[in-house]
C-alpha cells in the first residue's frame, strides 16, 4: 500500500471505531466543507458551520466564518452567533451588544434575552438583567426555577434597601409554576431580613403543605414564630416536630435536626 | 355571526363556535363559564353516563397509546390516532364512562378523576363493549401496598437502540426486544406473571437523537402491550437531548488532525443546559424544543406527591409505600444555577418523604468504569456523584439507577465515598464482614436500612443498568486510544459488588451483558434483580427494613 491508500484505510477504520460507540454520525463539518467549497457566497452556510465551531470550542476558526459571513449579507444574522462567540470568549459589553441587534431582526428570541441577562449581570448591570430577564421569563417555553432564583437575586443587589421587586418577581414565577418550596423560602427570608414577620409566617405557612409539614418545615416555622414573639405557637411547633422525628425513620439530616432543636431550645431557655 | 355588542379593544375574545365558516366571541367571564361547563363535560366520573348512550363506534387503532401519572386517584391516558374519546369503565364490557380527548403537544389526552385505589380499570378508545379493551390498575392510597402486596417496577436504561442506525443500517435491531422477551420469560416463570405497577426509564431510550420518531420505533412500538397497562416514568439521558459537534483527534490521532480539528456531528454529545435548544441533526435549535418534554406528562407541580419542582426536567412522586425521584442529570446537572437549584429541590422533597422506601432515577451514574463513561472522568458523572451522593445519604435514599454505560454494574451498600475510584476503602465506605469483606446483600447478609452503626439510614446502592438495548463488548484499546474500546480498568470500579465466577460476559466489577431491573416493595424489603435476555437472575440485593 502507498501512503495514500494507508491514510484512507487508517480514516476509515477510525471512523468505524468511533461508529462502535456513537454510531450513526451525519459528518456535519465535512458536509458544510463541501457545500461551501461549492456554493462559497452563501451566508447561510458560513453560519452554520461558525455555530458548530461555537459549540466545539474552536473560537478562532468561529471568528473567521463569521467574519465571512458578516460580507455575503446582512451582518445583522451573524448577530446572534457573534453574541455567543464573545459570551464565552468573556467579551460581555460586545456580547450584550451582539444580541441587542439580533432582537432587532428577531424581537421574541428567548435565548438571546437569557444571555443577555447574563452579560448584563456579569457587567454588574443589574436593572439591565433584571430586565432582559423578565423578557426572557415572558418568552421562554420553559424557564428554569432556578434562573427565577437567580434573578431574585439579582433583584435584591440591584437595590438592597427594597425587597419589593424581588418578591415581586417571586410572586410571578410561584404564579407560573406552581408553589416551588425553593422560591418561597428565599421569599420568606427576604419578608425576616426586611423585618415584616407577619408577611414572613403568611409566606411559610403556605408552603406547609407543598413540603408535607416535614420537620424541617415546622423547625423553620417555630425560629419564624419566635422571632415575631408568638412564642406559644412556636413551642406548640417544636412539640409537634419532635414528636413526628419520633415516628420517623432515622435519617443522618434527621439526627442532626434534632441536634439543632436542642440548641435552640437552650437558646430559648437563656431568654 | 355578528358579535352582539361593540367590543372594547381590552376584551378578551374567544372563539367558541367550531362549525365552518361560523363562530361567536364572548368576553372573557363568560368564557369562564363556559370552559367550567365544558371542563365538566370533558372530565366525566366513572359510571357518570348510563352504558347504553356510551360507546357505541368501533375501536379505533392507534399508533402510540401509554399512561402517565396512574395515582391512587387520577390516571392520564395519551395516545395518537383518529379515535378522539376514552371510553371506561371498572368491567369490560361495561365501558360506561366515557371521556373526550384534548390534544396536547401532538398527542391526544385523557385526564381521568374520581378513581378508586388500587382498582382495575378498563378502556378502549371510541370503542364498544366487543372492541379490544386495555386496562390498568391504580396506584393504592399513600404509603399502602397494592391487594398483591408487592409492588412491581420495570427498570430499563439506554433500551433505545432499535433506532440506532450507522451508514443508514440499524446496528441493533431485535436487541430491546430480547431483553424485553427475558422479562417476560423471568416475570411468568419467577414472578407468577405479576403485572407491572411501574416502567422506570434510565434514559436514552430512543437513539440516536431522541426525536420524536425515535421514541416511536425504539419504545412505543417495542412495549406497547406493556405501556398501556402500565405507566411510564422517563429521565432525559444524553441522547434524548440530540446531538452537537465533536473532535475526534481529542481521541484518536489520526493523520488528518495534523491540519486542524476533524469534527463530526455525533449523537448525544450535546452540552447544553437548555432544552430549547435541543438540536437533533446538528444544523441549530429544532423549532419544536425538546421532544421528551412533548412525548411525557411529567409531575412538576406534586400532581402524585413529593414536592413540586416546577419544571418537567425533575420531579418525584409517591406509589404506595414507594418514593421514587427522577433528577436531570443532563441538563439542569450541567448548569450550576440549575444545578444547586434541583439540589435544593430534592433536600425539600426527601425531608417531606414519610414512605417505607426511596427510589432515585438518573441516567448519568455516580460510580462507573463503563466503555467510554468513566465517572472519574465525565463531568456529568462527578456532578452527579459530588453534588447529590452526600444528599442521598443524609435523607434516606435507599437506591440509585442509572445507565449510560451499556452494562451492569452494582455497588456495595455505600456510603462517604465521594471522591475517585481509587479513594474508595471498604472499610470506610461500606458494611464488611469480620474479615473485612464488603457485605453483598444477599441472603442472610441482606442489608438493612438502619444501619446498627450509625442507628439511621445513612447508605445506598447504586446500580449501573444501560444495557438494555445492547452491551458492550470486549475489544482491547490500542496505544492512544480511549473511546470505542475496553481500557484495562473496564468494569473494575472497586465500589462494584465483585463477579468472580469467570462466566463469559462477566467483569472484575460487573456483567458486559443485556438486561434489564426488576425492582420488588414490599413493607419489610426492598429486592433488586438484574435479569438477562434469557429470563436468568444474574445478580439480586435486598434492603430489610425493621429488622426484618
Amino acid at each position: 500500500m502507498n501512503l495514500l491508500q494507508k491514510l484512507a484505510v487508517l480514516t476509515l477504520a477510525g471512523f468505524s471505531l468511533c461508529s462502535a460507540a456513537h454510531p450513526g454520525i451525519a459528518t456535519r463539518f465535512e458536509q458544510l466543507d463541501e457545500l461551501i467549497d461549492r456554493y462559497p457566497q452563501s451566508q447561510p452556510l458560513w453560519l452554520k458551520r461558525a455555530s458548530l465551531f461555537i459549540q466545539h470550542g474552536d473560537l478562532k476558526s468561529a471568528h473567521r466564518d463569521l467574519q465571512q459571513a458578516a460580507q455575503l449579507g446582512d451582518p445583522v444574522e451573524t448577530a446572534f452567533q457573534m453574541g455567543l462567540l464573545h459570551f464565552k470568549e468573556g467579551q460581555f459589553k460586545k456580547s450584550y451588544d451582539d444580541f441587542e441587534s439580533y432582537l432587532k431582526r428577531a424581537p421574541g428570541h428567548a435565548l438571546s434575552y437569557l444571555y443577555r441577562a447574563k452579560a448584563a449581570s456579569v457587567m454588574g448591570q443589574y436593572d439591565l438583567a433584571i430586565e432582559n430577564f423578565e423578557f426572557y421569563f415572558s418568552r421562554s417555553l420553559n424557564p428554569h426555577p432556578g434562573e427565577y432564583l437567580a434573578a431574585a437575586r439579582l433583584q435584591v443587589e440591584s437595590s438592597p434597601d427594597d425587597y419589593g421587586p424581588a418578591l415581586l418577581l417571586i410572586d410571578q414565577a410561584i404564579g407560573r409554576l406552581g408553589l416551588i418550596p425553593q422560591l418561597q423560602r428565599y421569599a420568606t427570608d427576604l419578608e425576616i431580613q426586611r423585618g415584616n414577620f407577619t408577611a414572613a409566617i403568611e409566606r411559610w405557612d403556605s408552603a406547609e403543605l407543598a413540603l408535607g409539614s416535614s420537620p424541617e418545615w415546622k423547625f423553620k416555622a417555630a425560629r419564624i414564630y419566635s422571632q415575631a414573639g408568638q412564642f406559644v405557637r412556636a413551642r406548640q411547633l417544636i412539640l409537634l416536630l419532635k414528636e413526628q422525628l419520633l415516628e420517623l425513620k432515622p435519617t443522618p439530616a434527621r439526627q442532626q435536626l434534632w441536634q439543632e432543636i436542642g440548641v435552640f431550645e437552650r437558646a430559648w431557655a437563656q431568654l | 355571526m355578528k358579535v352582539d355588542r361593540a367590543m372594547n379593544e381590552n376584551d378578551s375574545l374567544v372563539l367558541l363556535a367550531t362549525e365552518p365558516g361560523y363562530g361567536f366571541y364572548l368576553p372573557w367571564h363568560h368564557c369562564i363559564l363556559a370552559l367550567a361547563v365544558l371542563a365538566m363535560v370533558i372530565f366525566v366520573p366513572v359510571n357518570a353516563q348510563p352504558a347504553e348512550t356510551a360507546c357505541t363506534d368501533l375501536d379505533q387503532p392507534t399508533s402510540r397509546l401509554f399512561l402517565q401519572q396512574v395515582s391512587d386517584h387520577s390516571a392520564i391516558i395519551k395516545w395518537r390516532g383518529p379515535a378522539r374519546k376514552v371510553c371506561f369503565g371498572l368491567q369490560s364490557d361495561q365501558l360506561a364512562g366515557v371521556a373526550e380527548g384534548k390534544l396536547v403537544d401532538g398527542h391526544y389526552q385523557v385526564s381521568l378523576t374520581g378513581l378508586e385505589a388500587d382498582t382495575a380499570y378498563y378502556y378502549t378508545l371510541g370503542g364498544s363493549g366487543s372492541a379490544a379493551v386495555s386496562h390498568f390498575n391504580t396506584a393504592p392510597k399513600p404509603g399502602q401496598l397494592p391487594a398483591d402486596g408487592n409492588i412491581h417496577i420495570w427498570l430499563l436504561g439506554d433500551s433505545g437502540t432499535e433506532t440506532e442506525v450507522q451508514g443508514g443500517h440499524p446496528v441493533h435491531q431485535g436487541e430491546a426486544l430480547e431483553v424485553l422477551d427475558g422479562f417476560l420469560k423471568y416475570n411468568e416463570e419467577q414472578a407468577v406473571s405479576e403485572p407491572l405497577d411501574l416502567i422506570l426509564l434510565l434514559g436514552d431510550n430512543a437513539y440516536l437523537d431522541g426525536t420524536d420518531e425515535q421514541w416511536q420505533g425504539a419504545y412505543f412500538d417495542i412495549y406497547t402491550d406493556l405501556i398501556d397497562s402500565t405507566a411510564t416514568w422517563p429521565t432525559i439521558g444524553n441522547h434524548e437531548m440530540g446531538g452537537g459537534p465533536l473532535d475526534i483527534c481529542l481521541f484518536r490521532r489520526l493523520p488528518q488532525c495534523e491540519k486542524g480539528p476533524l469534527v463530526s456531528h455525533f449523537g448525544g454529545i450535546s452540552r447544553s443546559s437548555n432544552p430549547d435548544s435541543y438540536d437533533s441533526n446538528g444544523d441549530g435549535p429544532d423549532p419544536g424544543g425538546l421532544p421528551y418534554l412533548k412525548i411525557f406528562t411529567l409531575p412538576s407541580k406534586a400532581e402524585q406527591g413529593g414536592v413540586a419542582s416546577g419544571t418537567e426536567q425533575y420531579y418525584s412522586f409517591g406509589y404506595g409505600n414507594v418514593h421514587v425521584v427522577s433528577l436531570d442529570s443532563q441538563l439542569s446537572n450541567r448548569d450550576p444555577v440549575q444545578r444547586l437549584a434541583m439540589r435544593d429541590w430534592l433536600i425539600d422533597d426527601l425531608n417531606g418523604n414519610t414512605l417505607d422506601w426511596t427510589v432515585v432515577i438518573f441516567h448519568h451514574p455516580p460510580y462507573s468504569k463503563g466503555q467510554n463513561h468513566d465517572s472519574d472522568v465525565e463531568q456529568n458523572e462527578i456532578d452527579m456523584r459530588q453534588t447529590f451522593a452526600p444528599v442521598f445519604e443524609a435523607h434516606g435514599v435507599d437506591v440509585v439507577y442509572s445507565g449510560h454505560a451499556h452494562s451492569y454494574e452494582r455497588s456495595w451498600y455505600l456510603n462517604g465515598h465521594h471522591g475517585l475510584s481509587d479513594t474508595f476503602k471498604p472499610s470506610v465506605h461500606t458494611e464488611t464482614d469480620s474479615q473485612g469483606k464488603p457485605l453483598m446483600g444477599q441472603g442472610k447478609e441482606a442489608y438493612q436500612q438502619i444501619s446498627s452503626a450509625s442507628s439511621a439510614d445513612d447508605k445506598a446502592v447504586y446500580t449501573v443498568a444501560g444495557s438494555s438495548g445492547k452491551a458492550d463488548k470486549e475489544n482491547p484499546c490500542a496505544p492512544g486510544m480511549t473511546l470505542g474500546c475496553s481500557l484495562p480498568n473496564w468494569l473494575a470500579h472497586p465500589a462494584h459488588r465483585t463477579f468472580t465466577d469467570g462466566q463469559p460476559g462477566h467483569r472484575s466489577n460487573g456483567l458486559s451483558l443485556k438486561g434489564s431491573v426488576v425492582l420488588d416493595a414490599n413493607r419489610h424489603s426492598l429486592t433488586s434483580r438484574f435479569i438477562d435476555e434469557n429470563g436468568q437472575v444474574l445478580d439480586y440485593f435486598t434492603i430489610v427494613r425493621d429488622g426484618s
